[in-house]
């Protein structure tokens, strides 16, 4: 159509980001969290030794048989990284995930309800943000022991708030928008509006959001572990950390590279997190 | 102006392009002489306002001048160091945006933000910075710049805001005035003004103005010579009353006939549809389609809308007009049950929709339909056309699957649309296509009443023709009868047959178009009649004008008696002791009412 094309073709330039270098940080992110990633799906493969049994000389420095050297008790470093990699992103995506599946139908309902159900939804959330994370963490692996499982729980329990109340305030704005009034005017009931509008604009905010949630629970659950929190019979980069700050000053590497495992995890899920939501509101 | 003269400002075979694409603004040249006031009119994105950003080198990002020159006074712009450009912007050249909120601070007082080129180049003091701003605010009449300055941009109105940034690009007295479409978010009485003031700058101060829109209207009122740009190359330079008598470059002749006639017959669009539509002009004894009684919609304690009565028949047209603000648009969505706060009675073909219970009234929205103003915000933008015209048909569950999709196909045919269409996404498509789609959208359920919010008002003049066409034809063909809410004036007299002039949520005039626009008795009405632009350059300032001053005053003081009396040009003390009825004087059986003490006397 003669009214069309000229238009849109000044559209796409006044936005004119300069995206090279953008997509560059991206990339690399996906680069960097897709690597332990990679070796946390194939630690079986991947691992020379098993990490729990002693294969060499204590405290060897890092050489050709043992990449990362070996700890006091002479098990291979690398070994317990590899595996470390699987028990930090399983936890991570397991509890972004249920972070997600609470926090996004919440936020939701709250944005869409409104009134009543809004402030009921909310008071709810805040009364789980007062939640005290380490605490509750502390106290249910006092009570039931320390796990895996019960530690997603924990940390899910205590972050599915911020999603929450992100989409709420996404949703807020968007169902002032005419094409949600539009749906309205002609007859769409509240889940009508919900999956049929208000979903897949909000789905992008929450892929963002999820992705920056494995971050920050990697981070924590290292931190738990960290302080012997964690699941005994995982291993864990945070674990691997805090068992090795004992010889921080006669071998470097047992808190050295558990450490910057976790460093370059989040660091590389944390510019996905940011390149994704450079897109999101380039695109809106 | 003569010949001899040096130009102010020369462009000559300026290019400009985004990186690695081709031109955006192709060889342009003109010259702006002192004093004269040059339009830049093409559609929207033709390169006019690319054009004007590179004279004060203020391209966006990823656009660069590739060639040519600009010369300001004889001095070279193009390749200008950033010291020189600055010593141009503001203090020879001003530039008046185009969207007055986004271009104001929101967190600083207007008066401050005045002067602010002042206060950075030549140190004033706080307190004369202050009292120059209002003197300066003063100049281009807005209202008591005591009160105002002080205050944040969001408490200023539109038009005001506009002034506000006309006053700022005022602040260092330059040459020349860049001014990019500055009334199309405006309405008649706002534009009229903005354009008044612009006028009286210029004669006073001998300012040269380079105007950029796509209003031929605008142009008409002000220009003396135009320069038409289409897809970023000048296609004619002509005088103004030239381009009007004899254009042309088809982009012109484009933009010419997509204007509606401000005066005269009325257009041929409302003579092409409606099905009852009745030859012998007598009434209709059938019961109306939409009966509105005593609609008032209160906002909070403040009823912005009161006590309005309308009557709209079977496949009839009225339209409701009014300047921002005065509550038309909050009565066309209090028809669908969209406002909260309405009372009152909105019988839609006997069912009250007001007290209609949720699951009645989702039925009885699908036999009304809305076209919204903004086509690029009542898009779902992660949905597909397609999606989104079946949308109203898988709501009411009418038709889904294959069904639900070959009716969207035949829609789009309808609004003539390729039907690959249906694949594509909003941004895809420009505003004009959007606004075909969400025509389609609401047609998919064939609704007995077609509601239009302002459908044109963010498209170019150039396209509204069209569309009014295709509407016409569509109303032809499916005999819906339309609501029509608009403060486009030529406009409603092309598509309505009645109209509803409202002010302040009320309605002050009501009758046939044809009664109203020739012989308008309410002062509102004639006010709003006489401040569209001329037709033809050679009408300016033919037609006596009525420049309503100020604002609509806010609801929630309402003045005593006639609310218009405080704008109204001849107010009388009997005006505020009681408010005017709205009667039709005489027994008739085609009533044309108005709410007036002092009627204007036909003309």
């Amino acid at each position: 159509m003669d009214e069309g094309s000229v238009d849109r073709r000044a559209h796409v330039d006044v936005d004119g980001f300069p995206r090279g270098p953008r997509i560059g940080r991206t990339r690399a992110g996906v680069v960097l969290a897709g690597a332990t990633l990679l070796l946390g799906i194939g630690a079986p493969w991947i691992a020379p030794y098993d990490p729990h049994l002693i294969v060499g000389p204590s405290l060897e420095a890092p050489s050709a048989t043992h990449w990362m050297g070996t700890d006091a008790l002479g098990r291979d470093l690398w070994s317990g990284v590899v595996w470390g990699a699987r028990t930090s992103w399983m936890v991570g995506l397991a509890t972004a995930l249920l972070t997600a599946l609470l926090g996004a139908p919440v936020g939701i309902a709250a944005g869409l309800g409104g009134g009543r159900t809004d402030d009921l939804l909310m008071r709810g959330t805040e009364f789980f943000q007062t939640l005290p994370r380490f605490f509750l963490a502390i106290l249910v692996i006092a009570l039931f022991g320390a796990g895996a499982d019960r530690i997603v729980l924990v940390l899910a329990l205590t972050s599915w708030t911020g999603t929450a109340r992100v989409v709420r305030s996404e949703v807020l704005s968007l169902r002032e928008h005419d094409f949600v009034r539009a749906a309205r005017a002609s007859g769409a009931s509240g889940m009508q509006i919900a999956a049929g509008e208000i979903l897949p604009n909000v789905l992008p905010l929450v892929t963002v959001l999820f992705g920056l949630a494995v971050g920050r629970v990697m981070l924590v659950e290292a931190s738990l572990s960290f302080l012997g929190l964690g699941d005994p019979s995982l291993l864990s980069w945070g674990a691997l950390a805090g068992q090795g700050q004992a010889f921080l000053r006669s071998a470097w590497w047992l808190a050295t590279f558990p450490g910057a495992a976790i460093a370059v995890s989040v660091l590389g899920l944390n510019l996905v997190g940011d390149g994704l939501n450079r897109r999101l509101e380039s695109s809106t | 102006m003569t010949d001899s003269a040096s130009p102010l400002l020369r462009l000559e075979d300026l290019s400009v392009a985004f990186d690695g694409r081709p031109a955006a603004v192709d060889g342009v040249s003109l010259r702006i002489d002192p004093g004269e006031v040059v339009g830049l009119v093409g559609r929207s994105g033709s390169g006019k306002t690319l054009t004007a950003l590179s004279i004060l080198g203020l391209l966006p990002r990823g656009a660069k001048i590739t060639g040519g020159s600009i010369r300001y006074r004889g001095s070279e712009l193009v390749g200008a160091d950033d010291g020189t450009l600055r010593g141009i912007r503001g203090a020879e050249i001003g530039l008046v945006f185009q969207d007055p909120l986004s271009a104001l601070h929101p967190a600083l007082p207007v008066e401050h933000q005045v002067v602010e080129g002042l206060a950075w180049t030549q140190g004033r003091s706080p307190k004369r910075a202050r009292t120059e701003a209002r003197s300066l605010l003063d100049r281009v009449h807005a209202p008591d710049p005591e009160t105002w300055g002080p205050r944040l941009p969001h408490e200023w109105s539109g038009g005001m805001r506009q002034r506000a940034l006309l006053a700022m690009a005022m602040a260092r007295d330059p040459a020349l005035l860049i001014v990019d479409e500055p009334t199309t978010a405006l309405d008649v009485t706002l534009q009229a003004q903005i354009l008044s003031d612009l006028e009286e700058l210029r004669s006073r101060r001998d300012l040269s103005i380079l105007l950029i829109t796509h209003d031929l209207g605008v142009v008409a009122e002000l220009a003396h010579r135009v320069v038409v740009m289409d897809r970023g190359r000048i296609v004619e330079t002509a005088e103004i009353e030239e381009i009007f008598d004899s254009p042309r470059a088809g982009a012109t002749r484009f933009l010419l006939e997509g204007r509606l006639p401000a005066s005269g017959a009325s257009g041929d669009v409302a003579d092409a549809g409606g099905p009852t539509r009745n030859a012998g002009g007598g009434t209709t004894p059938a019961a109306p389609l939409l009966d509105v009684r005593e609609l008032t919609v209160r906002i909070g304690d403040v009823p912005v809308v009161e006590s309005v009565d309308l009557r709209l028949p079977r496949g009839g047209t009225l339209a409701l007009v009014g300047e921002s603000g005065c509550g038309k648009s909050t009565i066309a969505r209090a028809l669908v049950g969209l406002e909260d706060g309405a009372s009152g009675h909105v019988l839609l073909g006997g069912h009250d929709v007001l007290a209609a219970p949720p699951q009645r009234l989702r039925s009885i929205r699908r036999s009304i339909q809305l076209v919204w103003q903004d086509p690029f915000a009542s898009l779902n933008p992660r949905r597909r056309i397609g999606w989104a015209v079946e949308r109203p048909l898988r709501i009411h569950r009418l038709a889904g699957g294959v069904e639900a999709r070959r009716r969207a196909l035949e829609l789009l045919d309808r609004v003539r649309l390729p039907r690959s269409y249906a694949r594509r996404y909003p941004h895809e498509l420009s505003g004009g296509e959007r606004q075909r789609v969400a025509i389609a959208r609401a047609l998919s359920v064939e609704p007995d009443l077609l509601i239009l919010d302002e459908p044109f008002s963010a498209l170019d003049a150039a396209l509204r023709r069209g569309l009014l066409k295709l509407l016409g034809e569509l109303r032809e063909d499916l005999g819906f009868a339309c609501l029509l809410v608009s403060h486009d004036l030529s406009l409603v007299r092309a598509a309505a047959e009645r109209v509803a002039v409202v002010y302040l949520g009320r309605i002050v005039e009501e009758g046939r178009i044809g009664a109203v626009f020739s012989s308008p008795r309410h002062p509102y009405t004639a006010a709003l009649l006489s401040a569209v632009p001329v037709d033809h350059p050679r009408d300016r300032g033919k037609r006596r004008r009525i420049i309503l001053e100020g604002d609509v005053p806010s609801p929630a003081s309402r003045p005593s008696g006639c609310e218009f009396r405080t704008r109204c040009h001849k107010t009388r003390p009997e005006c505020s002791t009681r408010l005017p009825p709205l009667d039709a004087p005489g027994p008739t059986s085609d009533p044309h009412s108005f709410r007036c003490f002092f009627p204007v006397q036909g003309r």
